[in-house]
């Protein structure tokens, strides 16, 4: 059976450039896309990409248990959205609360996607203007443009699914670039359950639409 | 021999799970977490920290570090002092939420959150003191929204900026530990300095970093509100004063004075006029006390012992009026079932067409105590005569009469704006009753109201009763000296 140390040996050809691409689309996706299918499945690809970087900055076993916490976030906000979707399909009717099921309409796709190219832009000027310290010029740019994308989802979300995706790109992006500066343990468990408990809130404020929509489920 | 932090830790961890099972019994909820916070009060401040005392059978030693996971865990004098307040300030109003619900969870997760601020409070290390008040701050948020259904601004608006202001504090810290190798980087202090400042002043709702205060005050159960804006502020506001104790090349620079200063008068200035253009009481709460915090700020930039003296007492003052306006509001708002006091006439021509300034018509002729209650604190808020407020606001303006009168003047400016936007609610509150007439005030509740006003009152006759461990307190911070 493989060991962690071989699988990651195997993979060695996805922690560089082949990760930064895949973090850059997957957090535009969140931006972008409305549908919260696509935008968790971004999001969990976010976790995984956002671990693989961090094997060469720390141990592969932490880097392991970040992805594990992201799965596990991941694990609840679909639950949640599942949940909070069917409730909407129940209550067609009353149109009057933010959906989590809204579809892109184009000028809406259009201008999500403009957004986050400008932002994604101003997010690479940062990143080659005031370079973050203790990391690699690429994974600095993807804390810049993981935390700007985080942003832009924060001040387009009209629901709290959606900002919840936003709010937890933007944590790892902090998490991508705090994880070689505090290398402590203690730190590592810390944020793992801040992101699970950022999570169980996220999940908390959610399925309220769907069941207030028709007063009762 | 226990060491008094495991007290503070473990007790209200270990009766959160017995009070969320006793929570359909709300008498047995309410008595069982006040009784413990009430126990936390006494053992912070009635125990010597200097030495061991027998306690319920144990003998407990306050002052003793206690470690956890190699972390050291001690109370302080400010921080005993702060942590007592809370847990008094929180009695009662775990003692109210048993006639006046604040939501099933509020008994439970306030002993939580009450455990996890003790953690921040004792945690030696700044670092975790901040990452303890980020998951204090997440739980909060399932409080907030309580048991209502519905999307909420003001939660999610509160979890994402506490989020937003923990990571600038977090670098901090590394950037301050990285300067103490290489001390002659100076701009590596330039650089804490602006993160710290930004963490801060999102935490304290610095302007333009105030939405989520007014926000929570509108979506929280008014008492949870109260609970949040009084506990976490004041943690806050140690951890700040802390940090200003622990590195003397921030103390010393005064530049960091002067934003106390420019904050709080921002928030001072907005906070007055927001209040007065405000119709509805909970938002109106909300303002009144960002204008409140932001004169302690201001207070605080003065940067003398006597300035530390008067915003510290201001913090257990603004806790007193808040409180109890909170109070009354959550009263108001169960028997009328809204707490808007727009005018009837402009309420239908928004569209809301609920006529909320209407239902408040005549409320305070049934609910005397509660309307009592929630304008006195809102006075006290705003510091006038007679109230809790005054006092403390009254030694804030003398310490800029001579030097700076128009900050002065703006601070009364903006305590004149929130009183006037009580008064405008109080006039609803006295006009003819339009509807059918809203049930009597609940009694066990109204007696705690009047409690509450008598100590508001009291206070604000004899500020000495408060100023003997105010004054404790910030003889503890040596660095203005």
């Amino acid at each position: 059976m493989p060991t962690l140390p071989d699988v990651l040996a195997k993979l060695s050809f996805l922690m560089t450039a082949p990760a930064i691409v895949g973090l850059v689309i997957t957090a535009s996706l969140i931006v972008v896309i409305r549908d919260w299918r696509l935008s968790l499945a971004a999001l969990l690809g976010q976790y995984v990409l956002a671990g693989l970087l961090l094997t060469r900055l720390i141990h592969p076993q932490v880097a392991l248990t970040k992805v594990l916490i992201g799965d596990l976030v991941c694990v609840v906000l679909y639950l949640t959205a599942r949940l909070a979707s069917e409730g909407e399909e129940a209550a067609e009717d009353s149109p009057r609360l933010p959906s989590i099921r809204g579809k892109t309409s184009l000028p809406d796709f259009a201008f999500r996607l403009l957004a986050a190219l400008f932002v994604g832009l101003a997010a690479y000027s940062l990143s080659t203007r005031y370079p973050l310290p203790e990391v690699p010029a690429d994974i600095g740019f993807a804390c810049y443009w993981l935390a700007s994308q985080g942003l832009l989802v924060l001040m387009l979300a009209d629901e709290p699914l959606k900002a919840g995706m936003g709010l937890l790109t933007l944590i790892t992006s902090f998490e991508l670039f705090y994880s070689t500066l505090e290398r402590s343990l203690s730190v590592v468990g810390f944020l793992g359950i801040a992101n699970f408990l950022v999570a169980l809130a996220i999940a908390y404020l959610t399925p309220s639409t769907g069941i207030d929509a028709k007063g009762e489920r | 021999m226990i060491a008094g932090p495991l007290f503070l830790l473990v007790l209200p961890l270990a009766l959160a799970p017995v009070v969320y099972l006793l929570r359909r019994w709300r008498l047995s909820a309410a008595f069982l977490a006040s009784a413990t916070t009430l126990i936390m009060a006494g053992l912070c401040l009635g125990l010597p920290l200097d030495r061991p005392v027998s306690a319920f059978g144990w003998k407990v030693a306050l002052g003793e570090p206690m470690m956890v996971l190699g972390r050291e865990f001690a109370l302080e004098l400010a921080g005993g002092l702060t942590l007592g307040f809370i847990y008094l300030i929180a009695t009662v109003a775990f003692l109210f939420a048993w006639r006046v619900s604040q939501g099933g969870l509020f008994l439970p997760l306030g002993l939580i959150i009450l455990s996890l601020l003790s953690a921040a409070v004792m945690i030696r290390h700044f670092l975790f003191a901040v990452l303890f008040l980020w998951i204090a701050s997440i739980i909060t948020v399932f409080i907030i929204q309580s048991d209502r259904r519905g999307p909420r601004r003001g939660t999610l608006r509160y979890l994402v900026m506490v989020s937003l202001a923990i990571p600038p504090l977090l670098i901090t810290t590394w950037l301050v530990d990285l300067q103490a190798i290489n001390p002659d980087n100076l701009a590596l202090l330039r650089y804490a300095t602006v993160l710290l400042a930004i963490g801060f002043a999102i935490l304290l709702a610095v302007v333009p970093f105030h939405g989520w205060v007014s926000a929570v005050a509108a979506d929280a159960p008014p008492v949870v509100a109260a609970f949040v804006l009084t506990a976490i502020n004041a943690v806050v506001l140690l951890l700040m004063l802390n940090f200003l104790q622990s590195y003397p090349w921030l103390s010393e620079d005064l530049q960091v004075f002067s934003l106390l200063r420019l904050g709080g008068l921002l928030m001072a200035v907005v906070g007055g006029l927001l209040a007065f253009a405000q119709r509805d009481f909970s938002r109106l709460l909300g303002y009144a006390v960002l204008g409140d915090m932001g004169c302690t700020l201001v207070a605080l930039g003065v940067a003398s012992p006597a300035a530390l003296t008067a915003a510290l007492l201001q913090v257990a003052h603004r806790s007193v009026g808040l409180m109890l306006s909170a109070m009354g509001l959550a009263v108001i708002r169960h028997r009328a079932g809204s707490d808007s006091f727009a005018n009837p006439s402009t309420d239908l021509r928004q569209g809301s067409g609920q006529g909320s300034g209407r239902r408040l018509a005549g409320v305070a002729r049934r609910l005397p105590i509660s309307t009592a209650g929630l304008v006195l604190g809102g006075l006290s808020l705003a510091g006038m005569p007679l109230t809790a407020g005054l006092p403390s606001r009254w030694a804030i303006y003398r310490l800029y009469h001579s030097s700076a009168p128009s900050l002065a003047l703006a601070m009364l400016l903006s305590g004149a704006g929130v009183a006037l936007g009580y008064l405008r609610g109080l006039s609803t509150l006295l006009s003819p009753p339009t509807e059918p007439g809203v049930k009597r005030e609940p009694f066990i509740a109204s007696l705690i109201v009047l409690g509450m006003i008598i100590l508001c009152l009291g206070l604000g006759l004899r500020p000495q009763w408060l100023l003997l461990p105010v004054q404790r307190m910030a003889d503890s911070f040596v660095f203005l000296k």
